[in-house]
Order: C-alpha cells, then structure tokens, then sequence
C-alpha cells in the first residue's frame, strides 16, 4: 500500500528539487546532467580470507583438469580489495542515458570470464566459446529461464540481446559444474563492478542523496547513503564480511 | 304521482324480495362452482381472459400407464408448456414450468405427466387435493419443490455431470463418500466396507491413538470422515471408547513381528528420504522437511541462492519472501504421525500401501528396503504417543467392547474379525422415500403439525442422529459433523428412494465415464500435479528441488512428446528414464483401463487425435547419414548423452530410450527450441535464432532432420 501511494505521489514530486528518490517501478528517465558528480570508493573484505578452493573438475578431465581452475565466488586482493562486488543506486528516477553496449561472456579455459558483469538493459552481450569442447551456457533470473545456449564450435559466438532487467545467474548444465557466473541488467547506468582491488567509479551522477546498493554473490547486498554534490567525488568505500 | 294500489304494492315487495333472493343464489351458485368446487373453472376464465383465448379448454388430461400418471394438474396450470405462460404478470399458477423448453423439452407433459416427478394426486382438480400439502394424510404429497431434484436421479441414477440436478447428485456422492452404505442398504447395492479393516489395528495404531481417535475422530484430524459416536459430552464416550478399544487390541493378527524395532541411527537419514523420494508432494512432516532447509543428496540451498533474490530487479529494495505458496496437504499431515501410527505398520504401509488397503490413492513408492526401514523409524519419531489407558486386557472390559462394537455398528464401515457375516446394522432405505409422516418416530420432539414431515424429520435426523431419542428408546447412528448445505443434498437424493421405481426402459443407461474424464479424475485423486508441472503450473514439489533440471518432467505436452505405447507401459510400470532424478515415478497401480485414459488425455490435450497414430519423419537416404553422423560426433550430443551400453549419463537421458519413446515430430521441435517446450530445460539451444553451429554445412532446418533421424534409428546404430 505504502508502494501504491507512494507512487501515485511521483508526478507531483518530479517538481521538487533535490528529491532523486523516486520509484524505480515509475521507469527511469534520461536526461542531460551537465553538473554530475561522481561516485568511487572501493570495496573492502571484512572477514578473513582464504586462498580459494580448488575446484572439482568432474567432465572433460583431459581438457579443463590442466588450468587449476579455483572457486572464484571470493576474491580478495593482497590489499583486502574484494572483486566482483556489483555496486550501483538503488533508487534514482532520471539521470543520463543508459546506453546500450555489447559485452562478451567467454567460455574460456573451463570458466567464465568475466565472472561477473553489469549492462544496460538492451545491449548486446555475445556468448563465446573460446575452448574446443562443448559448452553451454544457460541464464536464468529467479523467475525463470533467459536463455541456454550450446556452443559445440570453437570459437562460436551467439549474440543476445538482454530484454529484462535484474540479475542473471549463469551456468553449464554440460556437466561442468563448477562454472558460474553473474550478469546484471540495469535500466540506468549507475552501477559498476569492481575490480581485482575492489575498486568501482560511478560517474555523471546527478545531485542528491542516493542509497548506494553493494551486491555480492556470496555476501548478499548492503547499502550506504551517500550525498553527491556537483563536480565532486563523494566516498562509496565500504567494508563486506 | 301515480296512483298504484296497495296490493300491487305488497306484490312488488314480494317480487323484489325474491328477484334479490334469487339473484343471490345464483351468484352463490355459479362462485361456488367457478371458485370454490371446481375453482379450474376460475383459473380457465382467468387464463382466456389475459391471452386472449377464444374457449376454455375444460379438464385436461394427461395418462401416463407406464409411469402410473393420471394427470389432470394442467387443467388448472395452463400456461405450464405454453410459451405465452412465460410473462411473468402472469398469476403463478398459470405460469409457464420453470425452464421450459429444456426440461419440458426432454420430457414432454404427454408422454411424463407431472406427478412422475412431482408427486401429488394427479387426478384430483382442487389444489389441497392434487398437492395433498398442509394435510399429512394424504397418501401421495407432492414433493416439496426444493427437493424436486429427488425426481432426477430416480431415471438418471449414475449421472454425475447430470447439470440439472446438481444437489442431488451431490447428496449421492456424499451418500457414498461419508460411507453411509456401510450401515444402510439401498435397493441391491452391495456393501462396501468404507473404512480400514481392523483387524490387525493393535499393531497399527498407538494404544492412546486408537482409545482418542474411537471417541472424538474429528478431533484427532480435521475433516475424518469418521463420524462421533456419542454426542459431545457424553458421560459414556470414554468408558465406551476404552471398551471398544480393548475388543480391538484382543483380536489377532499383527504388522511384521513383536521384535521388529525403529532403527534409531537410520532414522536421521529419513528427512532426506522423504524429501529426495517426492513424499514432500503430497504429505507436510514438521519442520525437519520444510522446504529449502537442506535438500536431499548433501546439496543444501546454497547461500548464494539468498543472496541471488537478495538483488531484486536491482531497485535496490531487498526483494520481499513473496507470497508464502499454498500449503501441502493432499494427503494427511505426518508431523504427529509417531504418535497415531507403531513402527511395523509404517513399514508394512510404505513397502507396498495397497497390501493394506487395495483401494488407497497411496502409491507404492518403489523404495529400497533400506529406505523403507529409516523413513519408518524416522516418522515413528514424529509426536511422542499418549500414555494409554490401564486394564485394557481385563477379559471382562473385552466383552464389552464386544457388545458395543455390534451395537455402534463399527462392522458396517470395518472389516472386524468375526463381524464379516453380520450384515449391516442400519435400517434398510431403499423405500425410505416412500415413506409417510406417520411412518417415523418423532420421539419426544413437540413439532407443530405443519412440520411433522418427512423432509423435516430427515434433515433433524441427519444432522444430528440422537434427535429422537427417548429415555426408553436408544438411537445407535452416529453423527457426522455436516454443513446444512450437505444435509440437505442428503435430504434430497433420500427423496428419491422409492421402491416403486420408473420401469426400467424409462431408466437412462449408467454412463460410462468418457476416458477423458476419467483421465482428468485420475490426475486429480492420484495428485499428479504435486510433481509434475502442467501447463504452467509448477509441481508442489518443485519447491523442494534445486532447480528444474532436479524437478520431475513438465507433462504440459506429453502426448506430443512420447510414444502411446511407452506412456501406456510406462503408466503401468513406471521404470527409470532419467538417472540423475532422485524423485522417482510412483507406482499408482493403475488399472489398464486407467492407463489408456491417461494415454489418450495427454493425447488428447496436444491436439492429437486417437492414441494410436503412425509415426513418420523424413528418413534420410545413405550418403546423407554420413553427414548425420557428423553432426552427431560436431554437435557434441554425446558430450551429455549416452546411447545404451556406455555407462549412465545424470545429465540427460539415454538416447536409444528415443526410438521406442518419443515422438520424431516432437524431437524435431525440440531440437530447434528446447525451452519452448520445456522451460528450464538442461538441453541447451543449439540452432539459437534457426542458425547452425555449422551453417556452412547447410540450413538449420535440414542438420535437424538429420539428427531427428539419426536418434530416432539409435537402436539400430549400436554406438
């Protein structure tokens, strides 16, 4: 009920300055942000971390056996920067274009690379079999099927267009049970993922108090609220465990 | 002024006296004739008056031998088959039958009459006559019109779909639902004992179980179909319940052996067992099996699971549980099972439940004996059992419950060692519609004369069975707790019970059920929907699984997908098709006639007509099969795939399975867009936009015929 009214109040708030929070349900609005600031930071691993786990390969032992594949759901620098954190705003309402790209998924050396990736909703993203057995890579969303595609050919790449918005896990159902991986569909184009150091820049924001979203695969989401003002960078640094 | 005499005076008093006089006799006359002996005549002048009717028809009659009908009630009811005794203006006795032309329609007044289905004296031209309503002597009274329906299933007694009599119908399926044949007899039915036999109960059920379930069943599970022996409060239900409980205990015979024990280190396997195994389907067990703590095969929900919904649709709102899904409760909870049910039954029960119970909608779950032994001892661990009463061998108490069984009648619905032979306790009813007023015992119940009927005696005495009884007479039925609505649709299929009956060639033919819908009721009883996923509805049990790849197979298009003479076999013995599923197809013991119904729905549902059609693909000449075998070997099918003899794949079934079980025309579709036909399907797309891997090979549509053909001759191949 909260949600109903609260979005039946967007038309009148869309006058008030400084009221960026608006429901995300309303669907996003371009328009030009000539006074952005920027979001940065980087995102550190609170807890102790291990040097991930060896993983099992149980199919095509020949072939994937020899890469030393390992878990890759937790990656944490020398520094304490953790990978693969999906950061983004949570709630914002227009901002600018949320340009489609194309992005490519590889099946390479018996993994997924990269291991996790953010899009705009209607890019192009290319799955690619870089490696000479047959994979397949199969999306879903928590309600359901995207896509599962095979790649019997070496060096096969089909393209698809992402038509819905959300987090996409992806995997092999070829028996290569240790391949995984992440793609996330957004309407707008803030978000990043983060690099090997943990770190992530969100630029082009336009003035205003934002919640920022960290998602992780294995740690679940957190949020921080932030105050971005024109032409400055604000801190997104932000501790995980 | 004129002058007029006196005596002509006197005279024209006189003759105005009499003139008067007369006219007032005449007046009486002609009311009494018209309104009060033969008042059709009012309703005939009523009736030419209003739609314009050149002549009164005078007494119409209908003469029906065959049905017994001498029927002159359309005499007064003249519009009752006249399309202009529709106009609702009209006063209601000249009105048009309700739904005329339909009912009158398939049962026209001249060859019915009315009182075959309303009752009445048909004869008769005054209506306290002709009703025989408001005087209860009248041998014959019409039936009151709500339980009219009664009339219905006299000539259609089998006809559950029978639309027009839907509360009747209802009474007859509840008649044989609540059990009530058990005890009473209607016309030549033979009895069907409706609840377990009871034999060997003492090793069935808990002591405390049995002693609690005896008094108050209802109590013990919502909506037992058992009813209370005793009403609410009374001081006996205990003491009797003790009694009768103790004659059970004494009788012999038993489940496996004294010495057979719960097995207490196997019985911590038994949660993964009833979840790995689909019992989860139909059955809740307690918390140990609530969907998502830890599934079968040591895969428990991985926490990344939580934080893949923790994401949203990336609105940053963390997304909300959703709506908690139904309930599962197909079958009876098992959460307190341990304390109703003793080891050795369970395990009889789960090797094979239709060994007990030949009649069970339980299948026989096709579990290893190992299996068996720790689902057992784990439900045994389930709800600690009460402490039961003492002295329940006391041979004097026996002998009580003895007499008491006989008397509560428990034999009519039991099989009770010793008991088989002894009939059923219950009054015959197969005339008990026939029945008058003065022919029931209203006991000591004061009812105003108007109501001392047998429809008001019938629904006192069904709701609540003790009503009649007195000081000196005992009333032995027991009460089922029903709603009104369900007691009056008993009331109203009672009605129809008369021993004059129409003649047999009036009598609609039992209807044999069309396959499909007994197909559509098999899929309901045997709860084929709490696995598997039909049209878009996911299987309850799916929420048990990992992902759909674990979930038993999607039969939106099955008739398209298999082969009818592997579904019919496969109906009959279910055998592993897919390897890697821990779930497996129970054995529901189908009967052959089932099967084929179930055969000819999935058929039937896919737009395939008949469940014997040819199948044909386009078969590929030699040099082509070279280029099938490449395709075969490049596509990598055999990466997932075995084909017979090389080892057990738990990706994807066998493909010499293909030959004998699919259809060529559904694999050729699938192999073009296999989430089309199976959402969440392992089997990925391999010509993805109608594009091969290898389009320099040629178009898609051909590489697919090729493979069609070349799995569908697998057999053949030897690999």
């Amino acid at each position: 009920m909260a949600r109903w009214s609260l979005r039946s109040l967007v038309p009148v708030l869309a006058f008030v300055p400084l009221l960026n929070a608006g429901s995300p349900a309303w669907g996003y609005e371009a328009r030009e942000v000539p006074d952005g600031g920027t979001i940065a930071g980087s995102v550190r691993y609170g807890g102790t971390a291990a040097q991930p786990a060896k993983v099992t390969v149980s199919k095509d032992v020949d072939y994937c056996g020899g890469f030393g594949l390992r878990d890759e759901s937790l990656l944490v620098s020398a520094a304490g920067g953790l990978a693969n954190v999906v950061v983004f705003l949570g709630a914002v309402a227009a901002g600018r274009a949320a340009v489609a790209t194309h992005a490519v998924i590889d099946n390479t050396n018996c993994h997924y690379a990269p291991h996790v990736m953010a899009v705009t909703l209607g890019s192009e993203v290319a799955v690619r079999n870089s490696d000479p057995i047959l994979h397949n890579t199969h999306a879903r969303l928590p309600k359901g099927d995207v896509f599962n595609i095979a790649l019997p050919r070496q060096g096969q790449e089909v393209p698809i267009k992402v038509t819905q918005k959300g987090m996409m896990k992806v995997g092999c159902d070829a028996g290569h049970t240790w391949m995984n991986a992440w793609i996330a569909v957004f309407d707008h184009p803030y978000f990043a993922v983060t690099d090997a150091e943990g770190r992530f820049s969100i630029p082009g924001v336009p003035p205003g108090t934002y919640e920022l979203v960290y998602w992780h695969e294995k740690l679940g989401s957190s949020k921080q609220s932030l105050v971005v003002t024109a032409g400055a960078t604000a801190d997104g640094t932000l501790r995980l465990q | 002024m004129t002058w007029v005499p006196d005596e002509q005076r006197r005279y024209r008093g006189w003759f105005f006296g009499l003139s008067l006089a007369l006219a007032a006799v005449a007046v009486w006359v002609i009311a009494d004739e018209t309104w009060v002996r033969r008042p059709w005549k009012g309703w005939q002048a009523q009736w030419v008056a209003t739609v314009g009717e050149a002549e009164a028809p005078g007494v119409v009659q209908i003469n029906v031998p065959s049905l017994g009908a001498l029927d002159r009630c359309p005499t007064c009811h003249l519009g009752i088959d006249d399309p202009r005794g529709e106009d609702p203006a009209l006063h209601r006795v000249l009105r048009a039958h309700p739904r005329r032309e339909e009912l009158l329609g398939a049962h026209p007044v001249e060859r019915f009459g009315c009182t075959s289905c309303h009752r009445g004296q048909g004869p008769a031209l005054t209506a306290d006559e002709a009703h025989g309503v408001g005087a209860p002597d009248w041998p014959n009274p019409m039936l009151p019109l709500n339980l009219v329906e009664a009339s219905c299933v006299r000539c259609h007694p089998d006809d559950d779909a029978l639309g027009g009599a839907p509360v009747a119908s209802r009474g007859r399926r509840l008649f044989g639902e609540l059990g009530c044949g058990g005890c009473h007899a209607v016309a030549d039915d033979a009895p069907a004992a409706s609840g377990p036999p009871l034999g060997h109960v003492g090793s069935k059920m808990q002591v405390a179980a049995l002693v609690d379930w005896i008094r108050e069943p209802a109590r013990r599970r919502a909506g037992a179909v058992m009813p209370r022996a005793w009403q609410v409060g009374d001081p006996r239900a205990a003491a009797e319940s003790a009694a009768i409980a103790a004659y059970l205990l004494s009788q012999p015979g038993s489940f496996g052996s004294a010495g057979d024990l719960p097995d207490v280190s196997a019985s911590a396997r038994g949660p993964a067992i009833f979840k790995a195994r689909g019992c989860v389907a139909c059955h809740d067990a307690g918390a140990a099996v609530s969907a998502g703590a830890g599934t079968q095969g040591g895969a428990s929900a991985a926490p990344a699971d939580d934080a893949w919904a923790a994401f949203g649709d990336g609105g940053g709102e963390v997304a909300s549980a959703g709506e908690a899904p139904a309930p599962i409760d197909f079958g009876p909870s098992l959460a307190e099972i341990g304390a109703r049910l003793r080891f050795p039954f369970l395990v009889a029960w789960l090797r094979d439940p239709r060994a007990y119970s030949p009649s069970t909608p339980m299948p026989r779950m096709r579990l290893a004996e190992e299996e068996v032994q720790a689902l057992a001892s784990w439900l045994s661990t389930l709800g600690a059992p009460g402490a039961p009463p003492v002295g329940l061998d006391d041979p004097a108490l026996v002998a009580e419950g003895g007499l008491l069984v006989r008397r509560h009648g428990c034999y009519g619905c039991h099989d009770i060692p010793g008991l088989t032979e002894a009939g059923r306790p219950g009054p015959d009813l197969t005339d008990y519609g026939g029945k008058s007023a003065q022919e029931l015992f209203f006991g000591d119940v004061d009812l105003p004369p108007a109501e001392r009927t047998w429809a008001r005696y019938t629904e006192l005495k069904i709701s609540n069975p003790m009503a009649f009884a007195t000081v000196d007479i005992e009333q032995w039925m027991p009460t089922y707790e029903l709603a009104p609505d369900e007691v009056h649709a008993l009331v109203t299929w009672l009605a129809g019970l008369q021993s004059r009956r129409p003649p047999a060639a009036w009598v609609a033919a039992p209807q044999v059920p069309s396959e499909i819908a007994l197909a559509e009721r098999i899929v309901q009883e045997r709860n084929c929907k709490g696995c598997h996923t039909l049209d878009e509805r996911p299987g309850d049990v799916t929420r048990f699984v990992s992902d759909t790849s674990q979930a038993p197979p999607d039969l939106t298009h099955e008739g398209a997908r298999v082969q009818p003479q592997w579904l019919l076999d496969f109906l009959l013995a279910p055998r592993e098709v897919r390897p890697w599923l821990d779930l497996r197809m129970p054995d529901f013991g189908l009967s052959e006639r089932e099967a084929l119904a179930l055969v000819s729905w999935f058929a039937d549902r896919d737009g395939l007509t008949g469940p014997l059609r040819p199948l044909s693909w386009m078969r590929t000449e030699g040099d082509r099969s070279a280029e099938a075998g490449f395709l075969f070997i490049e596509l990598k099918c055999a990466s997932c795939h075995t084909a017979g003899g090389a080892g057990v794949s738990d990706l994807a079934p066998d493909l010499q399975l293909a030959a004998s079980r699919l259809q060529p025309s559904w694999v050729r579709r699938f192999l073009l867009d296999p989430q089309a036909l199976l959402p969440g399907t392992r089997m990925p797309q391999f010509f993805p936009g109608g594009v091969s891997p290898y389009p320099e090979r040629g178009a898609a549509g051909d590489q697919v015929d090729l493979l069609v053909d070349r799995v569908m001759r697998m057999e053949a191949v030897h690999e």
